[in-house]
């Protein structure tokens, strides 16, 4: 199966990402202060144990394209979930068990427990359009959300290298029904697309 | 036996005892002229010598690698866990480099003073053990960014002080073998950690912090298994038999105090530049690092894009490619040792065609039209290039002082690093413009220069495998001189060289000046008298030679330190600061050695008393005085700083001769009060008549050493001073 599937355990207590995230006299007390301030800003930079996935997740199988495989555009992608109720976007209280798929197209997700919104944070033009950010500003940005188990891309531009073939990833990850990224699983897919600059 | 030791005879001494000793001083490091070097666990076992050493510091640099290769695989997996970037983690991965890049520096600078290198080996290793496990844990960017750096920091021990611990702990008998298992052990990293990841994902279904945390526990186990790991001090096998060797010659004392001034890092340093092969083997090293580094990176994506190869394929191929490195590196232990112990300059000779061969099988390589093509001739070119660490480094480390090998293993290091940064620059132009076969191909162009780089290398060794014979020799001659109850002279410059550029001015130069001496250097325009002045103040570094002072030795230690030593030069011509004060001047020649305000006051003060015209001008710029006048002030620097020997170049250039007189008389009395002076001059009436003892240059060698009423009668000599100072005069009246 061609997907490298990442997860936290089951047991994980929540689905959000916690933010809390020559000798002379004096060489002791130096090395000690380095050592507080490095302490201080390793446990600034690593979470707690809970929220963090140690073991794979195998609740999520992409069916097609299989890995690394040739294909031609338009690409449509499947997949199989268990253990995952599918659920719109604010049709219940969010929960780390329901909720919907978001697929990124030759870019990384989002953080775990943010929105795709983040991605439009910083965008003056955005912030000035009304309704934005919409489907069609996640689009153009590769970014897609749905609550089926299939997706055809609308696009899928060339990555502008001067290989005949350029090597696409594509990278699913859960959210809740609020719209935030449920836990640090993420399954991706990578295949080969014509380059069409180089035909 | 209290007699003072005339200059000629402490260098004949010396000459004579380096002569006799030097056969056997080259055996001790390991050149023997014949290729018996026995069987390794005979030799081992006649030495009492342990494996401990070589498989502790094998396995910490595997352990070392664990977090850099895990992180460069499992990039995409972290990636889509924190939600970063590509630009992100590149920016990370880049930081990691710096910093691994930088820490060799440091690594180095602990342990100057002090044999430590086994501590900071342990230190460190526990370090990326924890960095390693602490990577499972990481939750943003800022903690990526600083477990990356840290890592980095840590990792600067493996190149720094890896090799010189092995080259201290195993007898020169050994050594290319231990090199080379030490290479083979590294690696099998390259196997081991495709492995581990393997394993980790496949059978134990862990996500990549779990990769990281077993990675980290086995990196601290291993940590833990290599604690006994002990320094056995600066030269055990190799300095310090061939100075053991001098004492037998001599029948003398065996274990003498050292007096030597400490070189700081930077002279250590630039010292270790000024070694013809070393300052060579660096440039190799650098277009070595063009090569190797981002081959790493761009012979991924050669397999991914040509070959169709997966991440899994990949650590594959990178695992065959180690065997059969480590089958290489373990047939060229062996013969690598008998070419070091026949002839060292063969084995630079054979790490040239050897780059040579493995660019020709990376060219083929890349244009293999057949996958069991591609595979030969990248994993003869990985085999071949992996032999060039044991081959080129036991000619570095042989022709280093030991104390000094980790600052050389910090700057090979570096020159690594950055032609690995030039190197991805320039691969990537390439890559960008011919595809990333092209830039496989276009590897070639800096090989073909690295090769023959590394083989003009060995040209020089022998000459520097002598001179760090006659500088430890020296050294101990001179410690000999002092346990006698002799003293050394006041300075003694033994066969300097000095270079500008590729133009040698000074060609095996000695020159002594004993306590309380008036020297007078003669010779004519462009003969190396000032060349020389600057050599001994530590303005110039000589490339070859010694300069002691008092018995220390203080030729790479820099012109300010020798200040405080007790050295001073006042430069021919400009000696003053022109946009200052005479007050001012004055002022800054006692800042240069921290005088205090009063003696410095007072220092001043004894200036302006003997030299009147000073006081009147003393609020006036320097610019403003007269010849005569500037020299005085010039002069008034020996008066402040008090040195023990004053290096006056030209002093009467330009004089009118009651001017002359006046500073002449001055230059005396500074010598009557105990200081010893080198005059440069080309008048010969002016040096001869202050001087007992004259030296006579041309054409950068020493012509005369003697009395000066000897040279006198030195026709042939003097005949060119005086011919080419009338056809100055004629060509100034006319």
């Amino acid at each position: 199966m061609p997907v490298i599937p990442w997860t936290p355990s089951k047991n994980s207590a929540t689905n959000r990402r916690e933010m809390t995230h020559t000798a002379r006299p004096g060489w002791g007390r130096r090395i000690s202060a380095a050592g507080a301030v490095l302490a201080t800003l390793a446990a600034a930079g690593c979470g707690s144990m809970g929220n963090l996935a140690f073991t794979q997740d195998h609740r999520l199988a992409i069916t097609a394209p299989e890995h690394r495989a040739h294909i031609d555009r338009p690409v449509t992608l499947r997949w199989q979930i268990t253990d995952f109720r599918i659920a719109a976007p604010s049709s219940e209280p969010p929960s780390r068990s329901a909720g919907y798929f978001a697929l990124f197209v030759d870019r990384s997700p989002v953080p775990p427990g943010e929105t795709t919104d983040i991605v439009a944070e910083g965008d003056p033009e955005c912030a000035r359009t009304p309704g934005c950010p919409d489907k069609r500003y996640f689009a153009e940005r590769g970014i897609y959300t749905t609550t089926q188990n299939q997706l055809t891309l609308a696009s899928v531009p060339d990555l502008g290298t001067h290989e005949p073939n350029e090597l696409h990833t594509v990278t699913i990850v859960l959210l809740d029904t609020e719209g935030d990224r449920i836990g640090e699983s993420a399954w991706y897919v990578e295949f080969w697309l014509p380059n069409r600059d180089e035909r | 036996m209290n007699s003072q030791p005339t200059s000629s005879d402490v260098v004949d001494e010396i000459t004579a005892t380096t002569e006799a000793v030097r056969d056997e001083a080259l055996g001790k490091l390991g050149v023997v002229g014949d290729e018996e070097t026995g069987r390794f666990f005979d030799v081992m076992r006649q030495h009492d010598l342990r494996l401990y050493p070589l498989v502790a510091l094998g396995l910490l640099s595997v352990v070392d690698t664990f977090q850099g290769y895990a992180f460069s695989v499992l990039t995409p997996e972290i990636s889509a866990t924190l939600g970063l970037s590509v630009g992100a983690i590149g920016a990370s991965v880049a930081l990691s480099g710096f910093s691994s890049a930088l820490s060799p520096l440091p690594m180095a600078a602990l342990c100057q003073n002090k044999a430590r290198r086994a501590l900071l080996c342990l230190v460190t290793a526990f370090g990326w053990s924890f960095l390693t496990l602490g990577t499972g844990f990481v939750t943003s960017l800022s903690g990526l960014l600083l477990v990356m750096v840290a890592n980095g920091l840590t990792s600067g021990s493996v190149t720094t002080l890896h090799t010189p611990l092995l080259m201290d702990s195993y007898h020169p008998q050994t050594r290319v073998r231990v090199l080379s298992a030490y290479a083979a052990v590294g690696s099998a990293g390259a196997v081991a950690s495709p492995l581990l990841v393997v394993a980790c994902t496949g059978l134990f279904d862990l996500t990549w912090r779990g990769v990281f945390v077993v990675l980290g526990a086995v990196s601290t186990l291993t940590s833990l298994l290599a604690l006994r790991l002990r320094d056995p001090g600066f030269g055990a096998w190799d300095t310090e038999r061939v100075r053991q060797t001098v004492h037998e010659h001599d029948d003398g004392p065996t274990h003498l105090a050292s007096r030597d001034v400490a070189l700081r890092f930077w002279e250590i340093c630039r010292r270790l530049l000024l070694i013809p092969t070393t300052k060579r083997l660096l440039v190799g090293f650098a277009i070595f690092g063009v090569l190797t580094v981002p081959m790493a990176v761009f012979f991924s994506f050669f397999l991914q894009r040509q070959w169709d190869l997966s991440p899994a394929e990949r650590g594959l191929f990178a695992a065959a490619q180690a065997v059969v490195s480590i089958v290489a590196l373990l047939l060229y232990g062996s013969r690598g040792e008998k070419l070091f112990r026949r002839d060292p300059t063969r084995v630079l000779y054979s790490s040239g065609l050897l780059l040579a061969v493995a660019l020709v099988s990376i060219v083929l390589g890349a244009l293999s039209p057949t996958f069991a093509g591609m595979t030969v001739g990248f994993c003869l070119s990985s085999a071949l290039v992996t032999i060039l660490g044991p081959s080129i480094g036991i000619a570095m480390m042989s022709i280093t002082p030991a104390a000094m090998r980790p600052h050389l293993g910090a700057l090979t290091g570096m020159s690594v690093a950055s032609g690995g940064i030039a190197g991805a620059l320039f691969l990537g132009g390439i890559e960008s413009r011919y595809g990333i076969a092209g830039a496989m191909v276009s590897m070639a162009v800096p090989g073909v220069i690295g090769s023959l780089v590394i083989a003009s290398a060995g040209r020089f060794i022998r000459a520097d495998l002598d001179r760090m014979i006659e500088e430890v020799v020296e050294d101990e001659k001179i410690r000999s001189i002092t346990a006698d109850g002799r003293r050394p002279p006041l300075l003694a410059c033994r066969g300097v060289d000095f270079s500008y550029g590729q133009v040698q001015v000074l060609h095996k130069v000695d020159f002594t000046v004993d306590d309380g001496e008036m020297v007078a250097l003669l010779g004519v325009n462009g003969a190396g008298k000032s060349t020389l002045l600057n050599v001994i103040s530590g303005i110039g570094l000589p490339s070859q030679g010694t300069v002691r002072l008092r018995g220390q030795d203080i030729t790479y230690i820099d012109a300010e330190r020798r200040v405080g030593l007790g050295i001073t030069q006042i430069p021919g011509g400009r000696a003053v600061f022109d946009t200052m004060t005479v007050e001012e001047n004055l002022r800054s020649f006692g800042y240069t050695v921290a005088r205090s305000r009063r003696h410095l006051a007072q220092s001043i003060d004894e200036c302006y008393e003997r030299f009147p015209p000073l006081l009147a001008r003393r609020t006036h710029n320097a610019a403003s005085l007269s010849g005569g006048e500037q020299q005085m002030l010039a002069l008034c620097k020996a008066l402040i700083l008090q040195p023990a020997l004053l290096l006056i170049d030209e002093l009467s250039l330009g004089l009118a001769p009651v001017v002359v007189g006046d500073l002449l008389e001055m230059v005396r009395r500074i010598n009557a009060g105990g200081t010893a002076v080198v005059i440069v001059e080309q008048s010969i009436n002016v040096a001869l008549s202050l001087a007992t003892h004259a030296y006579f240059m041309e054409k950068g060698q020493i012509r005369f050493d003697g009395r000066s009423s000897d040279l006198l009668a030195r026709d042939d000599l003097l005949r060119a001073v005086f011919l080419t100072g009338a056809g100055a005069q004629a060509a100034g009246s006319a």
